[in-house]
């Protein structure tokens, strides 16, 4: 509390100080405030706890007997006063300015005290309120004082001498004429004036002195001034007791000459008819017209700022800023740069080039100039008359009325979507156009007939083609739903039957026998050719019953000139069958002879006479003869090795049959050994491969008949050709099934190798060991051995035969030989288990953390513990892996830490999404990626500075 | 504003294309950003990167060089076609492309050619090293270190150049004086140099893959590949992945940054003898010991072709158009499109007589392939092989000395720094994928395991302690 104390008493001191400066006509007897100051902070003093009481809850049961005992001044003291003067009393008028009145009696008083008291001061000080109450309260106030406000003393002492270290210099001057005389004289005067004040001063003594005044009726002096309203502390009561209006005017009559003044006196009560205005409503409290004048000024500056704020925005957006700022002259510049189009050009352009010149002269001399023209449009405006221009004006109304509500119609009927209005439309467009078609060809009727055939044709060639195609609705419905039941599917597969029967139907049998005839085998040709024969056989038949026939029939077709019609027709078609027949029977024997010259060597390529085919002959030959004849002699060495193959001379395709035997022994044999170690067998088979050529050599070498010589080239080179697929045909034998390989070489060598198959085959149970690495060329075995062996033999090598493509027949063999070549290698193996080991390890851990031995007995008998606690560790989910569909892939799923320093957590400010921020960075800024004029302007700064240049603040930018 | 608009509209088909391939992805939608201001961004933005696209596309105009290609007509195969027959019609300087250097005594040569295809570097294995502008002709240096030489690789420029000798790998400067000896780099096969990120990268007999960063000269990193001796290595230069070939037919991904690789895959049966990769970073060629040559998607890990050659082939490599060069023996083949379709026939074919190939690589920006092999060093010319349009930026064959120190100090600026080697290069500054709780446990699995391993630490420098003071009588000790 004390400092708060001590801040009032300043406020007080302050106020006093403030009054003087007001009151100037007091300024000399400023001198004396102090002394003012200190009593009425005596009294304060006095009464610390009661103040509040006093001032605020004066209702709350102060007697008004006690009311009156204390004085508005004292309860009411100076910086309440301060405080309220913006509170309205009601009534409280009267009662302030009565006051000031009494606080100047008051000050004028004091003043005179002071005067008197002059150097008192110290004294006063010293003795305490002794001075006050000399004769009991010396004694008594002091020791009860001390006891009780102990507190509120110190504060106020501290006060006083602060108060007192500031007025001694105010009373110095005082000082010297204050008498030491007059003092005892003085102090019973100022003790008398003081008397009432007194009583404050002790609590208990007040109320002794209280209770004994209570007698007394009035507290004041009785005067004019002095009215019973005043100085109450309870304004609602004092207000009953105030004089009103109505008090005096109910003394007044209704009649009589009073009534005009009572109207009067009413009016001034604002009650009458004419209310006048009473007097001057007092301003609003301070606070209340302070609130309303920065509300105002807010507004006002809301105002004032609102104006800066297209500015800041503009200046906010923008994306780059030059300082100092461009003037407004300068943003319209620029912004109008922008804007640049061909119009903005055209308008200002002139002509300032030679050739510009030029080119404006000539149009200007042709009159081709834009105002030239716009001068002749003017012209003919003119001519016409007001009336004519109107009704132009008026067409084009229309029209422009017309177009738009067509238009808007248009629209409409494009947004229905109805399938049968569409289909109606649809209809009706066809029928118009059929109309229109009609009109112009109306004298034309086969022509129409003819194009409604060929609507029907193709109408009928589209369900032929589409339907039963799985195209139809119902089908793709139940194919989309994928497992059918029993039934759907069977109906489906009718369909798609039927669909083909159909398209059979359509295409005609023809078709089918086309597409074999397309192809080069002879075979089926002569059957085709067979066929055709044989109908017309049958056909010709048929005419010779129909005509035997004729007798039997009876009825119309009987009669003797139906019967004769009957048989003109058949004459003619006897006679077109007949003609079919000679010139296809002619054609039959050509081909024949041709096929007999060409039978030794080769058959000519069809068109084609200079062109000689051989493989096409050993095929049709091989397919369609079953006897063998071929005299293939095959010489076996000791060894098992074929010494020497001859072939006779008149059939050419027999090698490659001997080859087939051979290399399916060959791969038998390797059947057989199959433990021994690739490597070493390849090494060897290579070797031997070698030996073998030499041999083939030799063989080149015995045929004698030199007559012969050219065919046997021709021979040799269709060996080569037939080679390739010839191997490729065992290949496939040898990886296919083993086990009846023989069977199958067999067959595809035909009947004719099978005797000397048997021969070899009983040379095999000799030497079984052995191999007949023959014709081992194309196999390059060497490919496994490293590339220091393979730089040995290059000779082996020609250009074309590079690499091969593993899808290519050829490369079953390498595959093959791949395969056995790393068949001790378990890598695949190996790299399996190591996935499995890198899935597992970076799957889920489990880490069991139950305590062993703990809560569980021990010993024999000993039961497993159920509540195992068990920690797992989140692992990658072996289905989640990104390597979990490739086999041959283990792709590392553990956390790249280094990487996370360069990725981010949360999405910078002012992107809201991931999407966003991350596709913001989708384009390079660097000047590797872009254009010059693109890096430039994508690292152009946001402000740009011109040094040296003076950046003025933004000046009024009221646009 | 409606005139510009329809003049954006692109009629010409070319350019369109062009357009198309400078599409970085979508544009972001930005029409229902409820936010002003970032719809303000996103659209800016987009409009930013259109007219960069724009630009990017109409500035193709200024490539003027065409790419072409061999073309047979009739009968007539392009692989039947001899160098000499080329050379023959040929231009002059084309045909001056075609040499031959004959250097029998030194064994069979590695080569390699710098990024801008200027300069080329060949390394004997009985250690003849040297260094010429093979266009000019102008040689370098020529040196004979007396030692094994396995690989020779250019660095960041012409200036310097790294080889794998016999114990260690030696940098040498462009006057073959030995400036550095890589003592850490231990019985090396095999070297690659990733130019962005200033690193050599090593593997050798041990089976150690070692990272060394040529501008500060430190070992990034040294990985264990627990597979044995490699020969066989090269790198994506798409991502600056390392792919390591083994000898149990694995192809091994690596960055300096994980101690395992990043992706292995089961490619052959039998060794792995020859790698390459594409450019673009997406295929790559493999070659085995069992006769196989195999194409890869390296996006999705899956072999796309797959080949027979009649011998192993011992060296790959693709050119920045895409033709696939395989050395195999005495032969070099190259095949067109062999990363899109299968092929029948090769493209090119050479034959090198009685000379095995050992390195074969496709000239930057030139139809050139050129070849180490037994009996010295060839170039032959491969039209359509090379980019016909250099890019200053990336790489300039007639860069002058000044360009040349301009971009070294360029390339230094720019340099990325190996934590940043990653199979999607473009993972940095994304969002990471990782959830917040999965951020949070990491975070403090983290912290907890440095903990332990401060701990660790201090029980084990305890432990040392008291072991090396087991034996030690102290006074005090003793007086209590």
């Amino acid at each position: 509390m004390p400092p708060q104390r001590k801040g009032k008493n300043n406020n007080n001191k302050n106020n006093n100080n403030n009054k003087r400066k007001n009151k100037s006509s007091f300024n000399v007897k400023d001198v004396f405030e102090a002394d003012d100051d200190d009593r009425s902070l005596k009294r304060k003093g006095h009464d610390l706890d009661d103040v509040d009481d006093y001032e605020y809850d004066a209702e709350k049961g102060v007697a008004s007997e006690d009311d009156e005992e204390i004085e508005s001044d004292d309860a009411f003291n100076d910086s309440d006063e301060e405080r309220f003067e913006h509170f309205k009393f009601s009534g409280s008028n009267k009662d302030k300015k009565s006051k000031h009145q009494k606080e100047d009696e008051d000050e004028l008083s004091e003043q005179e005290i002071n005067m008197d008291e002059s150097d008192s001061e110290e004294e006063e000080e010293e003795d305490g309120e002794g001075f006050m109450d000399i004769s009991t309260m010396l004694d008594n106030s002091s020791d009860n004082e001390q006891s009780s406000h102990k507190d509120a003393l110190k504060s106020l002492l501290q006060q006083e001498s602060d108060s007192e270290s500031d007025d001694e210099a105010l009373i110095l001057s005082n000082d010297d004429e204050s008498d030491d005389d007059n003092d005892a004289m003085d102090d019973v005067k100022f003790i008398e004036s003081l008397e009432t004040k007194k009583r404050k001063r002790d609590e208990t003594e007040m109320t002794k002195k209280r209770q004994r005044q209570q007698e007394r009726t009035e507290v004041y002096e009785e005067n004019e001034f002095n009215l019973i309203a005043r100085g109450t502390g309870d304004h609602t009561e004092s207000n009953k007791k105030k004089l009103d209006l109505n008090d005096l005017m109910d003394t007044m009559d209704n009649e009589g000459t009073f009534t005009s003044m009572r109207k009067s006196l009413l009016e001034l009560d604002g009650k009458g008819k004419n209310v006048v205005k009473s007097a001057l409503e007092a301003p609003a409290a301070k606070r209340i017209q302070d609130r309303a004048d920065r509300q105002a000024a807010y507004q006002e500056a809301n105002k004032e700022v609102g104006r800066w704020e297209p500015t800041v925005n503009e200046i906010r957006q923008a994306e780059h800023l030059h300082f100092p700022l461009l003037n407004q002259a300068d943003y319209k510049a620029a912004s109008t740069k922008k804007n640049i189009t061909s119009a903005t050009l055209a308008s200002k352009f002139s002509a300032q080039t030679t050739m510009e010149q030029q080119i404006e002269q000539a149009l200007s001399q042709a009159g081709m100039k834009d105002e030239e023209l716009e001068e002749f449009e003017a012209l003919q405006l003119n001519k016409l008359s007001v009336d004519e221009v109107q009704k132009r004006r008026q067409e084009l109304q229309m029209m422009r009325e017309l177009m738009f509500r067509s238009e808007i119609k248009a629209k409409r009927l494009k947004k229905i979507k109805s399938k049968s209005y569409r289909k109606l439309q649809r209809k009706e467009k066809a029928r118009q156009e059929l109309q229109a078609a009609g009109i112009g060809h109306e004298v034309d009727h086969d022509m129409d007939a003819d194009e409604q055939m060929k609507a029907a044709m193709s109408r009928a060639e589209e369900r032929m083609s589409l339907k039963h195609k799985n195209t139809s609705q119902w089908a793709k419905r139940a194919l989309a739903r994928g497992q059918q039941d029993e039934g759907t599917r069977e109906a489906i597969l009718e369909q798609l039957k039927r669909g083909e029967e159909l398209r059979k139907k359509v295409q005609g049998i023809d078709s089918g026998s086309d597409s074999d005839y397309s192809s080069d085998d002879d075979e089926e040709d002569e059957n085709h050719k067979d066929d055709i024969t044989n109908d017309l056989e049958k056909l010709q038949n048929e005419i010779d019953e129909e005509t035997q026939d004729t007798q039997t029939k009876k009825g119309l077709l009987g009669m003797k000139f139906m019967q004769e019609a009957e048989k003109k027709k058949m004459a003619s078609t006897k006679a077109m069958v007949d003609d079919f027949q000679t010139e296809w029977l002619n054609e039959d024997q050509e081909e024949k002879e041709k096929s007999e010259t060409h039978n030794g060597i080769g058959k000519s390529i069809q068109n084609n006479p200079g062109r000689l085919t051989f493989g096409t002959v050993k095929s049709k030959m091989s397919g369609s003869s079953t006897t063998p004849k071929s005299d293939i002699k095959i010489n076996l060495n000791d060894a098992g090795q074929i010494k020497k193959v001859s072939h006779s001379a008149a059939h050419t395709t027999r090698t490659s049959g001997t080859i087939e035997t051979k290399s399916a022994l060959d791969a038998e044999l390797d059947d057989n050994d199959n433990e021994v170690s690739p490597w070493l067998q390849q090494v060897e088979s290579r070797v031997k491969g070698k030996k073998a050529s030499k041999k083939h050599n030799t063989t080149k070498g015995k045929i004698e008949d030199k007559a012969e010589l050219n065919i046997e080239k021709i021979k040799k080179s269709r060996k080569g050709a037939e080679e390739k697929p010839e191997e490729i045909e065992l290949d496939l034998s040898q990886t296919l099934s083993m086990k009846d390989k023989k069977k199958l070489t067999a067959s595809i060598a035909g009947g004719n190798t099978l005797t000397t198959t048997k021969e070899e085959e009983e040379e095999e149970e000799e030497k079984p060991q052995q191999q007949k690495p023959l014709n081992k060329k194309k196999q390059d075995i060497s490919t496994v051995t490293s590339s220091q062996l393979s730089d040995d033999d290059n000779e082996d090598y020609s250009s074309d035969d590079g690499m091969i493509h593993s899808s290519n027949k050829m490369a079953f063999q390498q595959k093959e030989l791949v395969a056995r070549a790393f068949a001790n290698d378990n890598v695949t193996q190996e790299f399996e288990l190591e996935k499995a080991a890198t899935i597992k390890e970076q799957g889920d851990q489990t880490e069991d953390l139950t305590l062993p031995g703990w809560g569980s007995w021990g010993g024999k008998g000993m039961k497993k513990k159920k509540n195992k606690i068990i920690k797992t560790n989140k692992g990658v989910d072996p289905l989640k892996r990104k390597d979990a569909k490739l086999k041959n892939v283990i792709i590392n799923e553990k956390r790249n830490k280094k990487i996370e320093r360069y990725e981010i957590t949360q999405v910078p400010f002012p992107f809201q999404t991931m999407e966003q921020y991350e596709r913001s960075l989708r384009a390079p800024v660097g000047k590797e990626w872009n254009t010059r004029d693109t890096f430039q302007k994508v690292t152009k700064p946001k402000i740009i500075t011109k040094l040296g240049t003076v950046i003025n603040p933004l000046d009024a930018p009221f646009k | 504003m409606g005139q510009p608009k329809t003049n954006n509209k692109t009629v010409n088909p070319a350019l369109a294309a062009a357009e198309r391939k400078y599409q970085r992805g979508k544009p972001v939608p930005f029409k229902k950003v409820r936010s002003g201001k970032l719809r303000g961004k996103l659209e800016r933005q987009e409009e930013k990167i259109r007219d960069a696209v724009q630009s990017a596309a109409r500035a193709e105009l200024l490539l003027g060089e065409e790419a072409g290609y061999l073309e047979a007509e009739g009968i007539e195969k392009t692989y039947n076609y001899r160098q000499d027959q080329l050379s023959k019609e040929v231009d002059i300087n084309t045909s001056q492309k075609i040499f031959n250097l004959d250097l029998p005594d030194h064994g069979p040569y590695s080569i390699d050619y710098t990024r801008n295809g200027r300069h080329l570097l060949i390394g004997g294995k009985t250690g003849h090293l040297a260094a010429f502008d093979w266009q000019s002709g102008k040689l370098h240096f020529e040196v004979h270190v007396n030692e094994l030489v396995r690989d020779v690789k250019w660095l960041h420029n012409e200036t310097l150049f790294a080889a794998a000798q016999k114990r260690c790998v030696y940098i040498y400067d462009n006057s073959g004086l030995e400036i550095h000896r890589l003592k850490n780099h231990m019985d090396v096969t095999k070297l690659e140099f990733l130019p962005y990120h200033y690193l050599l990268a090593t593997v050798g007999n041990a089976g150690f893959l070692k990272y060394q960063d040529t501008s500060t000269g430190q070992l990034v990193s040294e990985l264990r590949t627990k597979l044995g001796s490699c020969a066989t290595m090269a790198q994506n230069p798409w991502n600056a992945i390392m792919h390591l070939g083994h000898a149990n037919g694995t192809v091994s991904l690596w960055s300096p940054n994980m101690s395992s690789p990043l992706v292995k895959m089961q490619c052959h049966r039998g060794n792995v003898q020859a790698l390459a990769v594409d450019p673009t970073g997406r295929y790559m060629s493999t070659a085995g010991l069992d006769g196989q040559l195999k194409v890869w998607d390296i996006r999705k890990y899956e072999v796309l072709q797959e080949y027979y050659t009649p011998r192993p082939a011992t060296s790959l490599s693709i050119s920045q158009r895409g033709l696939l060069g395989v050395g195999w023996s005495t032969h070099v083949s190259v095949w067109k499109d062999a990363f899109l379709t299968k092929q029948n026939s090769p493209y090119m074919n050479h034959i090198q007589p009685s000379s095995s190939i050992r390195d074969i690589q496709f000239v930057p920006y030139e139809d050139v392939l050129g070849f180490g092999h037994a009996k010295g060093v060839s170039s032959i010319v491969v039209p359509g092989a090379g980019e016909p349009n250099f890019d200053s930026l990336a790489a300039n064959p007639y860069q002058t000395k000044k360009q040349r120190q301009e971009t070294e100090v360029h390339s230094l600026l720019d340099k990325l720094q190996p934590d940043m080697i990653a199979l999607d290069p473009t993972h940095v500054g994304r969002m990471t994928r990782m959830t917040k709780q999965d951020i949070i446990r990491v975070r403090k699995e983290e912290k907890e395991q440095d903990e332990s391993a401060r701990y660790q630490k201090l029980r084990k420098k305890a432990k040392k302690h008291l072991k090396r003071h087991e034996n030690v009588i102290e006074q005090r000790k003793v007086i209590n």
